[in-house]
């Protein structure tokens, strides 16, 4: 009873059939699925034209400094590089539809598999740590506000600027100097596995999954102890951020009236401040988390290179650094389907929090 | 809710902490060890990932370290002791591989193999001479030295199932060792063509698998690890090591506390800040070699101003700070030497004429002479790596002192290498070196009339004397007779100056003291079939 007297009366949707609803709903989702194809394609155009601007010559950077011109040209033509641009762009194209994203010529394998191989790492670091940046720094945040000035909120003030402004790779290198040169408490830095494991089975290629679901418990325990030093270092950052967010947010959401009245009516202060205060003051932490896991997705260089972690982040650059067009073409275009799907998953969440939002 | 979250938090924070605490030396394969005798594995650390292994190409060092093991070449390098009591090449020595045996013909232009017989690849293919006329063709048609190698061998026949006869077009006193590395890789003619049906497909095959004739099979190869399984049925008996375990490890930092750990066994390319460190370390053996003719200069574009005109050129050369640039950059002169001519000491031919000593003075007053007594400004290209950074941030220092005004210019390696292709570099630091450490190719890419601008001459050097000293040495058989071209060479370029030599790049690696077996070779591969682990027991 005390839930609806909470907030501004709601709309009465019960008025409109459930048909009505649902068709509304379903429209919505259709158009937000047609522009995700139109982004795909303008990002396709985009992404084979600006590789192709670029300086430089991705033949000249696959070959020796002392390859000889005519090498090169027969790399350019083994490349499909001296066709007319459309002619390319169809090729690339079709191949595209048919799940072909190209050859890696820096790395010798096709792009997709390259992407399969590399796509896990990344997901399971990003998963866990932005869980643990989450539940930790929400929490925090809570604690700030509600302790306001006191010790905790000093102590969460420093930990967010340390955060903010430490950067990632350096808090990696302290983290490995600390925990595994010194103390020995963490494996080498030999990336997901140690490096005398011989490749295991690989059914979804995240190594916590599958080593459960194969019930090798013994690779469960070395793939999680060399996931404990990247995903804590990398949560840092994002914790900081998302205990500054929700700080902020519920400093103003307290003060509100309904939230005094809530209080007025008995319910308990621990109610008052999860159920109701949180849920309206994490609304920008809602839309900082979409932006995270696109850019978590996108992969981190930094901390992949510090732990040798063979992520898509590292992929991504060093494809760069090669002038490998076919990687880094499958990457914009992969992270244009991120940020669209993550997008579509943020506004998605706002309805499921907040009954106001109908679309 | 909050407890909830709160439980969550904890039991993440928990199982993570946990598993950092997971002992480092268990044994994680879950399977039943056989408890007799330890298998000897090598760990390698490397920095950067193998990638396209294919042999024909050479993509990286990483990759021909694979090649070079798991497949076999026709002929390898012989071994000597140096002055210094090390095992290095012996670079008139080239001994047996694949081929037991072979012929020159008088006028040194064909070559005749008699190759070994029952020799089996990895995958029980039998081992003929069809296979190495297919490696030869495939060589000529795309390899990354097509044009190189179709220049110089004219044709490459199968006189009998174990027999190759090679004819040339012109003498290469340095053929043999040429096709004693990772190029002359022999390739299973079966196996490559049942990968595809046209030569990409075949290229793309071999990106990703080998199978040779050599001392290790390749197990595993994936973004960052390499497998190389001891081959028992090698034709020269299996190899001391059981395994080897090729690793990449992109942070310099983390390879050395690892190789300090004794979780790798080798580190390549340690950090020049980690030198004395290493050094210091009982258990670790700091190996410098001499590099593979690898030397380090500042070349000047001598095709415009202000370094068309030779005094300029000199006037640089006085303004480099020699000894004060080695040691910022590499740690000192042990681990660099100062540089002596484009030809580095190793080498018999090498003649210390290139004198120039930092004299601020005489740059200035060389500068006048050529009409600039007021400086003027000159953009550095700068090929954007961090010791590369150091040695144009020190000569513009310097530069600054004489009126000279540097910008520098970073470029990433695309840019650079397109800049250098059209000839637009004015300014650069930067290195070269000879795969065969044959210097007389040296001196074709960097200083022939030919090689502008793409092919190495970025200095855009053009001397017809040169040129003529070039192409007599390149045919000449007789070595004291080449020696003396190749002086009379350096002594021009080092008047000259178009290329302000400093350095001579050494090989540096780390490696855990129970490694031996260790050959210095002028391609700086690792054979590991000569090397073993010291177990101690």
């Amino acid at each position: 009873m005390g839930e609806a007297l909470i907030g501004p009366p709601l709309p009465n949707t019960k008025r409109l059939s459930m048909g009505m609803v649902d068709m509304q709903f379903s429209n919505y989702l259709l158009k937000r699925m047609l522009l995700l194809v139109v982004v795909l394609i303008g990002a396709s155009i985009l992404s084979f034209l600006l590789v192709r601007i670029a300086p430089g010559d991705p033949a000249r950077m696959l070959l020796p400094p002392q390859a000889s011109p005519e090498d090169i040209a027969r790399m350019r033509t083994q490349m499909g590089l001296d066709r007319p641009y459309h002619e390319q762009y169809l090729m690339y194209m079709t191949n595209l539809i048919h799940g072909d994203l190209g050859f890696s010529h820096h790395t010798g394998r096709p792009v997709l598999e390259e992407f399969r191989m590399r796509l896990p790492a990344t997901i399971e670091l990003s998963v866990l740590s932005l869980g643990l940046a989450t539940v930790v720094g929400i929490w925090l945040g809570v604690m700030s506000a509600l302790n306001k000035d006191k010790f905790i909120d000093h102590a969460a003030r420093v930990v967010s600027i340390a955060g903010i402004s430490a950067p990632s790779f350096w808090i990696g290198l302290l983290a490995i100097f600390a925990f595994y040169y010194l103390l020995g408490w963490a494996p080498a830095p030999t990336g997901r596995v140690d490096v005398m494991v011989k490749s295991v089975q690989s059914i979804t290629g995240l190594m916590l999954v599958d080593s459960a679901l194969t019930r090798n418990w013994v690779l469960f325990r070395d793939a999680l102890s060399h996931l404990a030093l990247p995903v804590l270092v990398l949560s840092f950052s994002f914790l900081a951020m998302i205990c500054r967010l929700t700080r902020a947010g519920m400093l103003e959401v307290m003060e509100q009236d309904y939230i005094k009245f809530a209080q007025c009516c008995g319910i308990s202060r621990s109610r008052v401040v999860w159920r109701y205060a949180l849920r309206n003051a994490v609304r920008p932490v809602i839309t900082m988390l979409g932006l995270f896991v696109a850019q978590l997705l996108g992969g981190v260089v930094f901390v992949e290179t510090v732990f040798n972690w063979p992520g898509i982040g590292r992929y991504a650059v060093e494809s760069l650094w090669y002038l490998d067009y076919t990687p880094i073409q499958g990457f914009i275009i992969f992270m244009a389907i991120i940020y669209v799907v993550m997008n579509l998953a943020i506004d998605l969440l706002y309805m499921a929090l907040d009954p106001r939002v109908q679309y | 809710m909050r407890r909830f979250l709160v439980l969550l938090g904890l039991a993440i924070l928990i199982v993570s902490l946990c598993g950092a605490c997971a002992p480092v030396t268990e044994e994680p394969t879950g399977e039943d060890q056989p408890p007799a005798a330890e298998p000897k594995v090598l760990v390698f650390g490397a920095g950067n990932q193998p990638g396209d292994i294919n042999p024909l190409i050479g993509k990286n060092i990483c990759a021909e370290f694979i090649d070079i093991n798991v497949y076999d070449t026709l002929v390898g390098r012989g071994k000597k002791v140096s002055p210094e009591g090390y095992a290095m090449e012996d670079p008139d020595n080239v001994i047996p591989g694949l081929a037991e045996s072979w012929d020159i013909s008088a006028d040194g232009l064909t070559y005749t193999f008699h190759l070994r017989e029952d020799v089996r690849f990895h995958n029980g293919n039998p081992f003929d001479a069809d296979d190495v006329v297919f490696t030869f063709e495939m060589l000529q048609a795309n390899g990354s030295y097509a044009t190189t190698f179709d220049e110089l061998i004219a044709e490459v026949k199968a006189t009998g199932q174990y027999t190759v006869d090679l004819t040339l077009n012109r003498v290469d006193p340095q053929f043999l060792r040429r096709i004693g590395t990772y190029n002359g890789c022999i390739l299973d003619k079966e196996t490559v063509l049942a990968a595809g049906s046209d030569v990409t497909t075949q290229m793309e095959w071999l990106a990703s698998h080998a199978i040779g004739t050599g001392p290790f099979v390749l197990g595993e190869l994936t973004t960052d690890i390499a497998r190389l399984e001891a081959n028992p049925d090698y034709w020269a008996g299996p190899a001391a090591l059981d395994e080897v375990i090729i690793k990449t490890i992109p942070e310099a930092a983390n390879r050395k506390i690892m190789l300090e750990k004794g979780d790798i066994d080798i580190a390549r390319s340690p950090g020049t800040t980690d030198y004395a460190d290493l050094e210091a370390n009982p258990d670790i053996d700091l190996v410098i070699r001499p590099g593979n003719s690898k030397v380090y200069y500042f070349a000047m574009n001598t095709q415009y101003p202000p370094f068309d005109d030779v005094r300029v050129r000199q006037a640089i050369a006085h303004a480099i700070p020699y000894e004060v640039l080695i040691e910022a950059v590499w740690g000192g002169d042990k681990y660099c030497p100062q540089a002596h001519s484009l030809i580095t000491s190793q080498f018999p031919s090498h003649i210390p004429v290139y004198n120039y000593e930092y004299d601020l003075d005489k740059a200035k007053a060389l500068l006048a002479e050529a009409g600039y007594a007021d400086g003027f400004d000159i953009q550095f290209d700068l090929f954007d790596v961090p010791a590369y950074r150091n040695c144009a941030v020190m000569l513009q220092a310097e530069l600054g002192k004489i009126g000279i005004n540097m910008e520098i210019q970073p470029m990433a390696p695309p840019a650079f290498f397109q800049a250098g292709d059209a000839g637009e570099l004015n300014l650069v630091v930067n290195s070269w070196w000879d795969n065969s450490a044959d210097v007389v190719a040296l001196m074709r890419k960097l200083a022939h009339t030919a090689s502008i601008p793409s092919e190495g001459n970025w200095a855009q050097y053009s001397n017809p004397a040169v040129d003529q000293l070039i192409e007599k040495a390149e045919v000449e058989m007789d070595p004291a007779v080449r020696i003396a071209y190749l002086e009379a060479i350096q002594e021009i370029l080092a008047e000259d100056v178009p290329y302000a030599v400093f350095g001579e790049g050494q090989i540096v690696f780390a490696a855990n003291k129970k490694v031996q077996g260790y050959v210095h070779y002028t391609d700086a591969l690792f054979r590991f079939y000569e090397m073993d682990i010291d177990t101690g027991q």
